[in-house]
């Protein structure tokens, strides 16, 4: 049993279920960097998947697809940067309403566009090829790692880039300005606003890749609600993940592990409704832990 | 050459919906002059200043520096046409290090890189052609109030400003700092700078700047040369009233008169026993303090801020919890009374932050009078207010404390901060307490509030009640005290009788300097 456990394959189910997750998160995280808690990246991702499905399909192009899936995520969040930065209202309640959007949206457009219910398969749809890399000499994961998608290599790359924004560009200081003292960046005579649309467009296009990696990353085709609420643990991802990107890598992937967890239980004859509430579990044990984290830093 | 004046402000009006918080402004400044700007709190200063460095639109009227008109509004171009303001209140990124803070906004690139040790070494240029010693790589947080000025004057020095606009620079720093302060002021002007400056702080004023402009209600209702010019006729001008009025206001050194009527030393309302308060990272931040407080007897705690006076006053009010010692009033021991315990007849606390935990800023001002006595039956019948009886005992409250407000129903966040402190020190000093805990009472409240809370402090203790200050002001801790204890690293390094202590051998203690 313990074998099951610690196989290559859990890892690699691990990966896989956190490359959305770690995408969203690194979203959510920008956000929370420029003093926006964005709570509609559920949504946004449903958005960038549906639109991502859209394009593959019309297009025939699995590249095409990936900008369809980009530009539906930033449609999405344009729409909550309106909201809340140039119009002022409740971040919260408009992520949710972004949530509830784009589910309502999505499955008004399957309709609506593709006559179905439910789902939409085609084999029109071309699905995001793997990158290739020669990696197939490495013991355990390295069948894995030559034929795993593009989008997951993606997923890394964006981590490293922002984690290289934040650390050594001046644009990572006044971002890190926006959320913390906007008074600061006020007084260099610096947009604030401006900014804080930049960081919810770029989270909008990571939503959207996320959402692309569901659709023509694995499964192929289009569900309804097929984030099924990794959106939401994403936001447990970056809340967990603190102050750094490396802190949001590593929490996106723990979220993965235990999703593929949940998966594995359910070979041991678990009960499946058990199995899929492990993800929930896990983001509220993560924002107990931050609440108790941040309740004692602020009573000092 | 041209001769046009270094900057000039014409006709400056600012509109806030229906009020009129500038109006119809404009002057003239020279390089190398130091120009101060007084007035009541609410005046204009600031919003004037704001529009000068390109924070706030105007409503009407004109900027120019050195003969060039100002865009309107836009911070980035004043300060690219050498206009630099430090705001009232910070703006820095705590997280960040100084270096970071200092060139946020022109920050030097290596490609498109940051260049973190060029940022360092232009900030250590800074430091050392001004005079103003500071670590580029220290973390702004882990700084004092007053290096943390000095990081926000280096910042908006790194823009090579020949205007330099100050907003109430010295209201938060320790008496010496704030000279040095001055002497860095003059500093800038002799080297052909602008500088412009706010303080309510008329001694300062005289003593730094060559001319000063009066601001009332949104009006320059004078303008003269210092040296033309005295600290009753200014605050004359600044409330409109005559000079003997004004006088009142300013009697900071009556205090040696109403000192001699000390009570005896009777049993003191207040003892402290080796008191000792750890703070968060487990600093012992009050090491070991005895202290006594007699009625009828104010005493005054001074310091560098950050000292532990804050940590002392909050654990006697029973805000924060005590490592090891004793608190005693009125001879019962209340250390292990909690806060509301310990308000239920033994003490009223006006705290250092009078929005946070002084007020309720979205009540009401009749609200906010009232909070504490809601319990008391004269104001219930069964569970319900008698609304009749709050109105009637708020309004005493506004009448007798010249409260400025609207009405009596208008949030206390809308008031200036002169009256909100008004308000809390009404309703603080009228429960009827033996020991009264006063924080910072007139930070950043003008000359007539002033006046108002520091009578009511004297009234008090001629009622017989003990009151304990702390404040950073230490001509208003020689004016209101009997008695002066000096903080230092969480001791009490210097206390004593106020009339016997020097001013001198408090500055030392202050900094450390006096060997006890
Ligand atoms: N952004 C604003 N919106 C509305 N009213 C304001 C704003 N800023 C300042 N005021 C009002 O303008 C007046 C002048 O304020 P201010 O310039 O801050 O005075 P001072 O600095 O002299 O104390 C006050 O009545 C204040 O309440
Ligand atoms: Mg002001």
């Amino acid at each position: 049993m313990l074998d099951a456990f610690l196989s290559w394959t859990m890892v690699e189910t691990g990966i896989r279920f956190a490359t959305p997750i770690l995408l969203a998160a690194l979203g959510g995280y920008l956000c929370q960097r420029a003093g926006v808690f964005n709570i509609g990246l559920e949504g946004t991702m449903l958005s960038g998947a549906f639109a991502a499905v859209a394009a593959s399909f019309a297009t025939h192009s699995w590249a095409l697809g990936i900008l369809g899936g980009v530009l539906g995520g930033v449609f999405a969040a344009a729409i909550f940067a309106l909201f809340v930065v140039s119009l002022r209202t409740d971040e919260i309640v408009t992520g949710l309403t972004v949530n509830i959007l784009a589910v309502g949206m999505t499955t008004y457009l399957l309709r609506a566009v593709f006559g179905v219910q439910g789902r939409f398969a085609s084999d029109q749809i071309v699905m995001v090829p793997p990158l290739g890399l020669p990696l197939d000499w490495i013991p355990g994961i390295g069948s894995f790692l030559s034929s795993t998608s593009i989008l997951v290599y993606l997923a890394l790359v964006a981590a490293i880039v922002i984690n290289v924004y934040m650390r050594y560009l001046p644009g990572g200081v006044r971002l890190q300005a926006v959320g913390e003292a906007p008074a600061a960046l006020a007084a260099s005579g610096l947009p604030i606003a401006r900014t804080k649309w930049l960081a919810i467009l770029v989270s909008g296009g990571l939503c959207g890749l996320a959402g692309t990696y569901l659709t023509i990353g694995e499964l192929g085709q289009y569900v309804d609600n097929v984030t099924a609420g990794r959106g939401y643990i994403a936001i447990a991802a970056f809340v967990f993940g603190g102050r750094g990107v490396g802190g949001v890598v590593l929490a996106a992937f723990l979220f993965g592990l235990v999703d593929s967890l949940a998966i594995r239980t359910q070979g041991l004859g678990l009960p499946s409704n058990l199995a899929f509430t492990l993800p929930y579990i896990a983001a509220i044990a993560a924002i107990t832990v931050v609440g108790a984290r941040s309740r004692r830093v602020s009573r000092a | 050459m041209d001769d046009s004046p270094a900057l000039r402000v014409d006709g400056v009006t600012v509109e806030f919906g229906s009020l009129r918080a500038v109006d119809d402004v404009s002057l003239a400044c020279r390089a190398g002059e130091v120009y101060a700007l007084v007035g009541e709190n609410g005046a204009g200063k600031t919003t004037l200043m704001n529009v000068i460095a390109g924070v706030v639109r105007s409503t009407r009227g004109s900027i120019s520096v050195a003969g060039r008109p100002l865009p309107v509004g836009d911070t980035r171009a004043a300060l690219q046409a050498g206009v630099g303001m430090v705001r009232q209140h910070h703006t820095l990124i705590p997280s960040r290090t100084v270096a970071e803070n200092i060139v946020l906004g022109h920050e030097p690139r290596r490609g498109i890189f940051y260049d973190r040790r060029r940022a360092a070494e232009l900030v250590a240029g800074l430091s050392s052609r001004f005079a103003l010693p500071i670590d580029p790589n220290a973390v702004v947080a882990d700084l004092p109030v007053g290096l943390k000025q000095r990081v926000e004057l280096l910042k908006v020095l790194s823009w090579d400003v020949r205007i330099v606009i100050l907003d109430e620079p010295t209201a938060v720093l320790p008496p010496d700092e704030a000279s040095r302060l001055l002497d860095v002021m003059r500093g800038l002007a002799a080297e052909g700078r602008t500088v412009l400056f706010i303080s309510h702080k008329l001694k300062e004023v005289v003593s730094v700047s060559d001319r000063v402009g009066v601001l009332r209600a949104g009006r320059l209702v004078a303008e003269s040369a210092i040296v033309e010019t005295s600290i009753p006729e200014l605050a004359s001008r600044m409330i409109g009233e005559d000079a003997a009025a004004a006088g009142a206001f300013l009697g900071v050194d009556e205090g040696a008169a109403a000192r001699s009527a000390r009570a005896g030393a009777g049993t003191p309302v207040l003892a402290v026993e080796a008191l000792r308060v750890t703070d968060a990272d487990g600093k012992q931040c009050v090491d070991g303090v005895d202290l006594d407080v007699a009625a009828g007897e104010i005493t005054a705690i001074v310091g560098v801020e950050g000292n532990g006076q804050a940590e002392f006053m909050e654990a006697i009010a029973g805000i924060r919890d005590v490592a090891s010692g004793r608190v005693s009033i009125g001879g019962t021991d209340v250390t292990g009374l909690d806060v509301e315990a310990r308000r239920q007849g033994y003490l009223a606390h006006i705290p250092e932050d009078r929005l946070f935990n002084g007020a309720c800023v979205s009540l009401s001002l009749r609200d906010n009078l009232i909070l504490g006595f809601h319990r008391e039956p004269r104001f219930r019948t069964g569970p319900f207010f008698r609304a009749e009886a709050l109105r009637a005992f708020a309004r005493g409250l506004v009448g007798a404390f010249d409260i400025r407000a609207r009405y009596l129903d208008q949030p206390i966040g809308e008031l200036s901060g002169g009256n909100i402190q008004r308000a809390i020190v009404a309703r603080e000093s009228t429960h009827d307490v033996p020991l009264v805990l006063v924080a910072q009472p007139t930070r950043g409240v003008d000359i007539r509030a002033m006046a108002t809370i520091h009578a009511r402090l004297r009234e008090l203790a001629a009622a017989g009640r003990a009151v304990l200050l702390v404040t950073s002001d230490l001509d208003e801790a020689l004016a209101l005290s009997h008695r002066i204890a000096v903080f230092f690293r969480g001791r009490i390094l210097l206390g004593g009788e106020t009339r016997e202590i020097g001013r001198e051998r408090i500055g030392l203690a202050m900094s450390g300097a006096l060997g006890t």
